[in-house]
Formats: C-alpha cells, structure tokens, sequence
C-alpha cells in the first residue's frame, strides 16, 4: 500500500485536478499501446519519468522502490518473451546462442525487449498519478468534476480506508492459522484449497460484519440525505492543467494516425 | 415538569427473521441533560435500543417493532435517520470501523456536510467538535495513523458535531487501555456537564463511571429489571447485578456491600474510591484490622524458568523497532501479565515466543527450545497461544471437529482424540454446542472455544491475548477458573490484557512493555508502588488499591496494600 500510496508536495503534478489528470493518464497509456516500437516506447517512458522526477519532484529513491515491482514484472514477460519468439515461426531468425531446445534470436531479444519498455511505460504514468493524488482529493474531483453519484464516491472512498485494515488482519489470520498448524498435513490441491477457505470464511464474516458496522455509521450521520453534500473543498481546475492536457492529443492523435492509419503498429482486426 | 426528551414505551422488537424478540416491552424515559449509565450482560438488548433511538431500528434495519419510541416529541417511525441524527449522536464500540475517511478534519466534517449546511458553518462545527474533545491539532493528520485513544475520540467529536441533544456512546473503553478509557470517561462527563447534552453511556467497565452517572439503567434479556439512582440501586440491588447479571460493579460499591453485610452501615453508599475511604474513615472506631499485612503472594513454586531472554530485540522490516533488549523470564508454573498501552510491543514480544517472529538481535529460549532455530511447529507443540479474535483461529465447520483438530494434526489414536475432545468440551461448557459451526456461537462460546482448541494440546505455557475483550465477568471467571486448573497442574500462564482487575485477581507477576522495552517485572503490588510506571504502562491502579491508601494517609486505619476486594474486606473486622 505504501509502496504505491500518495507522497505530498506542491508540484504541478500535485496540484493538477485529479480528474484531468486521470484523462491525461488515458491519453498517454493510449499512446503507449499503439506500437510495438522498442524505441517510441522507451522515449515515452523516459519522458514521463522526467516529469516524475523533475516536474513532480517524487524522491528517486521512492520512486525507484515503487517501479521496481513492475521492472520484476515486465523482466519476467520479456525474458518469456525472448525465449519464446525463438520458434514463434519468424522468418529470419538470427540465433545468438541455442541450448537444447532453447534458442536466444535477436528478433526474441528485441520482442522481450520492446514488451518491457511498454510495461514500465505504462506503469510509469500510473505511478505518476497515485504517487501525486492524494485519494481524498481525487474523490472529491470525481464527484465535483466528473460528476460521480457522491454516494459511489464514497463507498469507494470508505473501501479505500479499510485496506490497511485488511491487510493486517489477513496477517494475523495467517499467524493465528500457523499456530494451529494449518498448512502442515500436507501439499495437495485438496489442502490448499482448504486453507485457503479457513483464510477467506473469517475474514468474509468481518468484513461483511465492518462494512455493515460503517454503513450505520454512516447512516446515523446522515449520510445520503440529499442529492448533494456541502462542497467543503471545492475542485478547481486551473488552466496550466487543462492546457498540458489537451496539449497531449494531437501528440495522440498524430501517433494514432501514424501507427494504426498508416499501420506501423497495432493492426485493427476488421 | 419537564418531558422527557427520550421516550421509549413498549418497545418490543425483532430483528428481521429472528422468531425470539431482542427487546421485550421497554419502557424509558430520559430527561434532559440527564447522565444515564446502561448496563446489563452481553446480548442483552442494550445496543439495540440504542439503535432504536436514532430510528436505524427500524427505519433501516427493518423488522417487527411494536411499541414507540418518541425523541423529543417525534416519533422515529414518522421521521427519518438523517432528521433524527442530530438529535441523536451515536457513538459505536469499534472507531475502527465507524471511520469512513482518510483525514480527521473530513472525518467530522462528515455529518454536517451530509446535512447540507454552508461551508462555514461546517468549518465552525468541525473546528468546535475536536476543540470539544481536546484534539485540535489532530485536524489534518491521517486517521489510521491515529492511536486507538485518539480515534475514539475523533469518533466522538464526529457525532458531536452533528450538535445532537442526546449522545449515545455504546462501550467506548471496549479497546482502550485504561488510561485511555479513564480519560474519555472524563471527557464524557465534561460534556455533559458543560454543554447539557444529554448522555446515555453503555459500558461494562464501570470503576470509574458509576459515581458520575445520575441514573443506572440495567437490562437482561431484552427487558428493562432496574432503574434507578446508582447510589440506592448499588446498596438495594448490587448483589443482584455482581451474583445474578455476572456482572461487574465498581470494587468500591463492592467494598461497600461486603462491609454492610459485616454489619457496618453506610450514609451515602459510595460509589468510587474516595468516597469509600470516607465512609470507611467515618468508622473508623468500629473498624480494627486483622493484621497490618497485605494480600499474602502465593508460595513460590520451584524455580525453573520456562522462558528465558535475554536483550532480545525486533525491527520489522518497514524499519519500526518493535522490541528493544527485552530480558525477561518466566518460571515454571507462574501467572504472568504483559501489560502496557497498545503499540508496546506486547503482542511483538508474544510472537516472538511462539516463533511466528524470529529476533533480530539477542535471543534465549521457551521450553528448552531455541527462539533463533526452533521452528513454529516446534515451539507451538510446547507453547499455546489464544488470539485476541477467536474467529482468527477457527479452520474447522463444526466445534468438534474444531476442538479435535489439534490433535488430529499430531496423529493421536481417534479413540483418544474422541475422549479428550469430550473432556475438554465439558471443562469448557461447550458440549451443547459441538456439532454447531464455530462462528455461529456467541461471543462468549467462541472465546471458550478457542480456549478449548489450545488447551486440548496440554502445552507448558499458554498465552491468552486480551482474553477479557467482549466478555462479562462471569465468562471471564469461567475461563480463569479452567486456567488456573491447569495452571495448578503445572501450566504457566501468560495473559496480555489491559485488566487489571484480571492482573489483581489472578497473577503472581506483571511485565510492562512501553515503547519495545520492558519498563518492569515483578509482583503486582510493586507496580502499583511505582506510579512512574503506572503512567507509562498507560494503566490505572486498582480501585481497592487506592481505597487502601486513601485510608492510610487519611485516617488512622493502618491498613496494609490490597489489590482485590476479597482480601480487603477479608482483612477488616467489625466490632
């Protein structure tokens, strides 16, 4: 949870409406997945982490903690990737090293390579957008900018506050299920399943009892009296945030254009 | 005469698809800013009702009602929650989970915004309702970063500003240590006191409460059996509450009732500490004490330890240092209190124990095993341990089976495993129940069952973790008395807990934790002797404790220490 949570500041990024920011978020990622190109996607990944690091100003040790995650995870689908392609049925296929029924090919290795770079290129804005959005901020702007149902808002918002909550209970389950010595009679399907029921029945039945707990809660203050709620904070969206925004559009649309119009990238099933 | 601005007639109520009524013919009435104590056993009624109050029962809940129930002339079925919630604030047991935001000045902004009112007037209520519970400067930080105390009363300043006339708080101490609980019992009082709210309290945890309430309210089984000022109700009826109900009474009303029946009499009753060292003081001439003595220890048992660290030490791995250089040992056979405030490290420390932690510096041994190299399955083979929420534990669909499983793991013979399940279901007065699923049995089954599923084990040592939460003192002493059965047959005991009445009644020794380290160990009566640690370790000294000292200082008794009722009054004579 940390990992990914929000980090305060005052940068543009920070300060930028949540909801244009989410756009922006789809608009870029959009980009990303137009081509296959190792380069284009390198250079998109590279031009959000200059926004991270230099425009919002997130540490680069943090940042560097929360990416990691997704680099083990796009190394993982790359070095599948590369070893897969060797026999993927190309046609000119440049062997680097062959073991057995292995084989390194350069096309494999740019494959591997190219999926990676989309994989830490999308992950990169996404972390750019939770790393600068404080949740509370961000539900606000739905429901004021987006025009959310206050009421969805919020039962989002709630959910988001009894993660931590989950989290730690599901450890001490784990522990309290140790003790007993679940786990040990055994490797089979049959056991793993069992265990994993003993884990999800206890932590269903509080978290249906929680939720049931909160809801009354809420209710007891009011909540869903009327159409609206009183706008405390209110979402404003400045005109810097529009601009940058709507400037990334026609970089899309021209990337749009250039890669499925003109087919240099994904293909279109029709 | 004033009308009252709570009026409950009638009430009879069930819950949707239940065939047995929670409340059965209530009749209440509450005056303006009235203090009104709620008492009564577990699954009593007593939430109920105050769900009733602020038209959840039945406006959203549902179910079979008959009978009214009118706040301030308006009849809840007529009205609605959102028209009713700033009449009537209810304060629930868990903070956790009656927090529904991320930051506290939300938190309490919650209601007002709900209602619609100017943003200004929502500020001017927010900023008001935390300055009410002494928590301003809380405003921007992040609730889950929140100590429990400070939860419970940002839970309170929520309600609270929503200005209702009546203020309902169902168990606020239930997860507090009890300092904690001792201080938002003052703030209770404060508020009632200063802004006439009207107060409806709902606690078991009655010491420090009783004396502060104008009128007791005690209910069993959906029925209202007691209404009354505390003072008379506690001399009249307070047998009943502790004999019949199981119920706890503060030790001073308790010390009050014994002394009666020895013949003194008293006018007024009391009930809190000082007002028992005056009653006591005032007969003084009738009074001779025994022996000048305390509570004797218990003989020493043979000196062999059981758990044995030394500078033991853990740092999760996010950096937090959990535990710093705790050297601690228990001897074979001992009753042994970890106490101190939640985030000690009571808990880190019994992980540790059990193996489900491994120390990061220092180490020792539990039952002869090494804490660094024994695995979990090792050291829970000698060391039992009791979670603080027995549905954590349950893996089982019936208590049988659940009772039985430990056992089964071993490999043990079924015919044995079927007489011991048999045995241990009975100790634990759970036969009636062995074929149910464990998590349809009420909260005080569920407790002993997960007692059962340790003790069937017959380990060295057991380790109970806040085995008091959501229990009455009748459940609590059952599961003591099995405790102290096999503690008698040489098991040693470790109980975590904030209770110290639990503390004063059953162990030879306490440890207590602040901040990773081990501040003391040794007998109880030398804790309650050192107030420096009773303020760190976030406790309050027993109620007889300081009765006894009150009367030392104040009159010419010369009364020894005392940290049970029984042993007090044991010690008195009346001529």
């Amino acid at each position: 949870m940390a990992r990914f949570g929000y980090v305060e500041g005052t940068s543009f990024f920070h300060r930028m409406d949540p909801t244009w920011k989410l756009l922006w978020n789809l608009v870029v990622v959009g980009m990303v997945i137009l081509s296959f190109d190792l380069v284009y996607a390198l250079g998109l990944f590279l031009y959000v982490l200059a926004l991270t690091l230099a425009v919002a100003q997130i540490p680069l040790r943090r940042y560097a903690r929360s990416i990691t995650v997704f680099l083990g995870m796009g190394l993982f689908v790359a070095l599948w990737k590369s070893l897969y392609s060797a026999w993927a049925g190309y046609e000119a296929v440049h062997v680097w090293y062959s073991w057995g029924p292995i084989n390194v090919t350069r096309e494999g290795v740019y494959d591997g390579a190219a999926t990676l770079a989309r994989v830490i290129a999308i992950a990169s804005v996404s972390l750019l957008f939770t790393l600068t959005t404080d949740p509370s901020r961000l539900v606000d702007s739905l429901i004021q900018v987006a025009g959310l149902p206050y009421r969805i808002g919020y039962v989002a918002y709630a959910a988001l506050r009894f993660i931590p909550l989950y989290d730690s209970e599901v450890r001490t389950i784990k522990q309290a299920h140790q003790i007993r010595g679940v786990g040990e009679e055994g490797r089979g399907v049959v056991t793993k399943l069992k265990l994993y029921r003993s884990l999800l029945v206890p932590l269903l039945v509080s978290g249906i009892r929680r939720a049931q707990a909160t809801s009354i809660a809420m209710d007891s203050r009011a909540f869903g009296a009327y159409g609206r709620r009183t706008v405390v904070r209110k979402a404003e969206v400045s005109h810097d945030a529009k601009a940058f925004v709507l400037a990334h559009v026609p970089a899309a649309a021209a990337a749009f254009y250039y890669f499925v119009m003109l087919g240099n990238g994904v293909q279109i099933v029709r | 005469m004033i009308d009252p601005i709570v009026k409950v007639s009638g009430l009879t109520y069930y819950y949707q698809g239940q065939e047995q009524p929670v409340l059965r013919d209530v009749d209440l009435e509450v005056y303006p800013g009235e203090f009104l104590l709620l008492i009564g056993p577990s699954g009593c009624g007593k939430s109920t009702l105050a769900l009733s109050l602020n038209g959840i029962i039945p406006l959203v809940l549902g179910g079979r009602i008959k009978g009214r129930v009118t706040i301030d002339g308006i009849d809840t079925r007529g009205s609605s929650v959102h028209e009713l919630s700033s009449r009537v604030g209810i304060v629930f047991q868990d903070p956790e989970s009656q927090l529904c935001n991320l930051y506290v000045e939300e938190e309490v902004g919650f209601g007002p915004s709900n209602l619609l009112l100017e943003p200004a007037e929502v500020e001017r209520r927010v900023n008001q309702a935390l300055s009410d519970v002494g928590q301003w400067e809380l405003r921007r930080k992040l609730i889950y970063e929140l100590s429990g105390g400070q939860k419970q009363r940002v839970a309170i300043a929520s309600v609270l500003a929503m200005e209702p006339d009546v203020l309902v708080l169902d168990e606020p101490s239930a997860n507090l240590d009890p300092m904690a609980a001792a201080n938002t019992f003052d703030l209770i009082e404060t508020i009632n006191r200063e802004t006439g709210t009207t107060v409806i309290l709902i606690e078991h945890n009655v010491d420090r409460v009783m004396g502060r309430a104008d009128r007791l309210v005690v209910m069993e089984d959906g029925r209202i059996v007691g209404d009354a000022q505390p003072r008379s109700f506690m001399r009249d009826r307070g047998r009943f509450v502790m004999d019949i109900l199981g119920l706890r009474i503060p030790q001073a009303c308790e010390v009050g009732l014994r002394m009666e029946e020895k013949g003194l009499r008293f006018d007024p009753f009391p009930l809190d500490g000082p007002e028992a060292a005056q009653a006591l003081g005032s007969r003084s001439e009738r009074i001779r004490v025994r022996r000048a003595g305390s509570s004797l220890p218990r003989p020493a048992q043979r000196q062999e330890p059981v758990v044995e660290v030394h500078d033991l030490g853990f740092t999760y791995p996010n950096g937090t240092e959990a535990l710093k250089d705790v050297s601690l040992r228990i001897d074979r056979g001992d009753v042994v209190a970890i106490l101190g405030e939640n985030g000690s490290g009571k808990t880190t420390l019994s992980s540790l124990l059990v193996g489900l932690n491994k120390p990061t510096s220092g180490g020792g041994q539990v039952c002869g095993l090494d804490l660094a190299q024994a695995s979990v399955r090792q050291l829970s083979s000698r060391i039992g341990y009791v979670f603080q929420y027995p549905e954590h534990q349950f893996v089982e669909d019936t208590v049988w089976d659940e009772v039985a499983f430990g056992l089964r793991a071993q490999k043990w013979p079924s015919e044995e495993i079927a007489e011991r399940v048999t045995e241990t279901l009975r100790i634990m007065g759970l036969e009636g129940v062995a074929d149910k699923h464990p998590l349809a049995l009420s909260m005080g089954e569920k407790r002993r069952l997960s007692v059962a599923t340790m003790l069937i084990l017959d380990t060295e040592v057991l380790i109970l973790d806040e085995p008091t939460t959501g229990q009455d003192r009748d459940s609590m002493d059952n599961i003591m008395h099995v405790m102290m059965d096999a503690n008698r047959k040489g098991t040693t005991i470790v109980l975590i807990t904030h209770d110290m009445d639990l503390v004063a009644r059953y162990c030879d020794k306490v440890a207590v934790m602040d901040e990773g380290e081990l501040i003391f160990h040794g007998p109880a009566i030398e804790l309650c002797r050192d107030p420096s640690i009773i303020r760190l370790g976030s406790l309050v000294l027993p109620e007889v404790y300081e009765l006894a000292q009150r009367l030392r200082r104040s009159t010419g008794i010369p009364v020894g220490e005392f940290l049970t009722v029984e042993a007090f009054v044991g010690a008195m004579e009346v001529r």
